[in-house]
């Protein structure tokens, strides 16, 4: 046994020490003198079957204006959650990634998992530098440095109800889309005449109305986005953080949906329904979300006469880190990378060839310059949302006149008064929740678990709003509020 | 002597009645989301939208099995991939785990007590799924790479466990005369113990290729070319797409328009494991066999 132990021991030394071996001989397997480096980019999504055409035909592009190709590797969709943290967690070499706040940009550049772009975005991407704006630019900051490069392209917190028209033929209704008044009588009209489809789509993430609802009384959401459980009103001089229980006008809201829900506009069942794609299915009549997605639907089913309304009180951007670039910590080419970044925002032909594809195989163009995918099995738009910019994005062919317009609208009324203006500066607002991580997730539960059939009627108001603050007590919100409100105070302060 | 004779008759027949129903019902559990997967394969696609799933097709319509034949590619590599990794990685881990247990097996083995510690010791730890990532991606260089996706199930040694027995059924005084007639340990083991092995050898086998059939777990974690996906993971993307899409939707500004219909997602299924399904019950009785077969006197 002695013995055994012995040789035990000296196998086990031989075998680490061979392990040693293994790191050498792969090395050098890449860049010798005048070769062309290659650049890896992670992004989400499906990869269509006939990328390698469009990805040869960019690599072609990019060889001859910067001697260098770049190989995108797509995570599905149904993995994320677990391989792109692993990206970063596991220390793999690659250069440039897709990041947003979904995929936690914040807590990730915290652990160092992307390089400080503070010097090497103006040295080597100047012109995408000197374009970004003053918000997007405090964005990409966290912690005092630099660590993505936003998109140079708007987005609009604009919220509201996508609503088809094309069942409101021969009814009396009235055109008007305006306020909750009015989607109550659109509803009334569509349980009426249409009783197959429910008025109103909810499904199991939850409904927006309630954020739909807060916007349209000049709160904004303290964390940028729906769900939320914290708000605050930019026209206030020192703006507090509320909650829903603090609200005045909350009462009135939940007995308007527990009277939309008597009414049967969603079923009794919405929260349990995982099909999210009920409105664009012709299940559902209105649905409320952002601007974009009525620019979906309106391409996928023009015949349904979609219409748009945003019940914002006031509409400003959307952070710019919503879509963003990262360079990872790993990389061994970050200036190579930022030259790539700076060529693919700024150059017409590789950014088409980038995003697009080739024209006349994967996509057409008609004369408005709005693009059609030729063939929707073969081919998709890449999923580098990040790269576009306001000059170079395009939109689908049937896209309605009114996106456009609207669109313009919104920047027009971000300068149109002092009020406007006070909100926009509150755009580059956003929380770090690192201190509080614990309780912000048990209130983020509670939120979900109490609100979510309170808002939608389930529960009765008085009750079920009395004991939705006693959860989010117990959960500890009131040390949630402290945090938040000690960092609007100070971004307030830096506004004044 | 009439009377006992029709209690015991009473009494099992109640006995098989209740067996019979609860085997029945247990049947019917496992069986009846089976059927409404191929009806729904079936279905049209406003069917289900506006009528949910049944037994029998509401409306009639192959245009999801028609969608899949018409780009057969996808299915076909996946087909191809799998098969190919089942079979290398069943020959190659049958090979290592059977070598492994004959060794181990040995009484004249000096260190057979030591290797057998180290084994089991493995059985008691695990490094956790980022040390091993970390061990295939860096130290070994598999990402992307088929033999990530067969390495991973080579050996088991749970399955070395059951061999060790079905090696040590074979008598030691069969190695010691071929050694006699002057057999070298290779031919010993080719020539005289493998083909005593062959229920063993089909028993771990045939889990070890169930294994590598099933296993969609290493194709996520190392694959990235679609043209290296197996069949289980294609099936796990199309289906796990929709729910993970639209989970981010609502917080994500990424239009979300090419969703896979329910009927797709059914007729993907039944393309899937529907040929799989047909194999198992050739092969059901050498599991049955093989559980049973511990037993054998020596």
């Amino acid at each position: 046994m002695k013995n055994g132990m012995k040789l035990l021991a000296s196998v086990t030394a031989l075998a680490l020490a061979g392990s040693l071996l293994t790191g050498c001989g792969k090395k050098g397997a890449g860049a010798s003198s005048g070769e062309t480096t290659n650049l890896v980019m992670y992004v989400i999504g499906d990869r269509p079957a006939g990328q390698d055409k469009a990805d040869a035909n960019f690599n072609e592009i990019l060889k001859k204006k910067m001697n260098c190709t770049l190989t995108v590797n797509w995570i599905p969709w149904a993995d994320f959650t677990n391989k792109y943290p692993l990206l970063f967690s596991s220390g793999e070499e690659f250069d440039m990634a897709y990041t947003a706040a979904w995929l936690n940009f914040t807590s990730l550049a915290q652990k160092g998992a992307f390089k400080q772009l503070d010097t090497l975005w103006p040295q080597y991407a100047p012109k995408n530098y000197a374009r970004q704006s003053d918000a997007a630019k405090q964005e990409a900051t966290v912690a005092g440095h630099k660590y993505c490069v936003p998109t140079l392209l708007a987005t609009y917190t604009a919220y509201g109800p996508i609503y088809r028209t094309d069942i409101m033929a021969g009814t009396d209704w009235n055109g008007k889309m305006n306020t909750f008044d009015d989607i109550e009588k659109y509803c009334d009209i569509v349980k009426k005449t249409h009783p197959e489809l429910d008025p109103i789509d909810i499904y199991a993430q939850g409904s927006e109305w309630d954020d739909t609802y807060m916007y349209s009384t000049g709160y904004r959401s303290s964390k940028n986005a729906t769900n939320d459980f914290l708000f605050y009103n930019p026209e206030e001089k020192n703006p507090k953080i509320v909650t829903y229980y603090e609200c005045s006008t909350i009462p009135q809201f939940l007995d308007m949906m527990a009277r939309w829900n008597k009414k049967g506009f969603f079923p009794k069942s919405a929260l349990a329904d995982t099909d999210s794609t009920k409105t664009q299915n012709g299940k559902a009549a209105v649905r409320t979300h952002n601007i974009d997605t009525y620019q979906g639907y309106a391409i996928l089913h023009p015949e349904w006469n979609f219409k748009y309304q945003a019940m914002n009180k006031y509409v400003t951007h959307l952070p710019f880190t919503q879509d963003a670039m990262v360079v990872s910590n790993t990389s061994k080419n970050p200036e190579k990378a930022m030259q790539v970044w700076e060529l693919i925002t700024n150059d017409r032909e590789v950014f088409d060839a980038f995003f697009y594809g080739i024209l006349g195989t994967t996509y057409s163009l008609n004369d408005k310059g709005e693009y059609k995918i030729l063939d929707p099995n073969q081919y998709a738009l890449s999923d580098m949302w990040a790269a576009r910019t306001i000059e170079f994005t395009r939109n689908g062919v049937g896209t309605p006149d009114d996106y456009q317009t609207q669109r313009t609208g919104y920047e027009a009324f971000m300068k149109s008064g002092p009020e406007a203006e006070q909100a926009v500066k509150f755009e580059a607002f956003a929380i770090d929740t690192s201190k509080i991580e614990t309780e912000y997730a048990a209130c983020q539960n509670v939120h979900q678990q109490y609100w979510w059939p309170l808002e939608l009627g389930y529960t009765d108001a008085k009750k079920g709003l009395a004991e939705y603050k006693a959860k989010m007590e117990a959960a500890g919100i009131e040390k949630v509020r402290a945090e938040i409100q000690r960092q609007l105070d100070a971004y307030t302060a830096t506004i004044k | 002597m009439a009377a006992s004779v029709k209690n015991r008759d009473n009494s099992s027949v109640l006995f098989y009645v209740i067996c019979y129903a609860f085997i029945l019902a247990v049947a019917l559990i496992s069986f009846i989301p089976f059927l409404m997967l191929i009806s729904g394969s079936f279905t049209s696609e406003h069917a289900i939208r506006f009528g949910g799933y049944s037994l029998i097709p509401k409306e009639w319509s192959a245009s999801a099995y028609e969608l899949i034949f018409k780009t057969p590619m996808t299915v076909v590599h996946a087909y191809g991939v799998s098969i190919l990794i089942t079979v290398v990685g069943t020959a190659l881990g049958l090979f290592i785990t059977t070598m492994a247990a004959y060794v181990i097996s040995r009484k004249d083995f000096k260190y057979r007590n030591v290797l057998s510690f180290f084994f089991y010791f493995t059985t008691l730890f695990n490094g956790g799924m980022l040390s091993t990532y970390i061990f295939y991606i860096r130290y070994y260089h598999l990402k992307d790479s088929l033999w990530a996706l067969v390495i991973p199930g080579l050996f088991n040694v749970f399955y070395l466990l059951i061999m060790r027995s079905f090696v040590s059924a074979v008598p030691a005084a069969l190695i010691e005369s071929a050694e006699i007639d002057g057999a070298g340990e290779y031919r010993t083991f080719f020539q005289i113990i493998l083909p005593l092995l062959q229920s063993g050898l089909a028993t771990i086998g045939l889990f070890i290729a169930l294994g590598y059939w099933n296993d969609w777990y290493n194709a996520m974690l190392y694959i990235n070319s679609t043209d290296k996906y197996p069949l289980q993971y294609m099936l796990y993307t199309l289906l796990q797409k929709t729910e993970a899409m639209s989970r981010i939707a609502s917080s994500a500004g990424i239009p979300v328009m090419d969703m896979p219909s329910h009927s797709l997602k059914m007729a993907m299924a039944v393309v899937a494991t529907g040929p799989i399904i047909l194999v198992y019950p050739f092969v059901q009785k050498y599991f049955v066999k093989g559980i049973t077969i511990g037993s054998v006197k020596g």
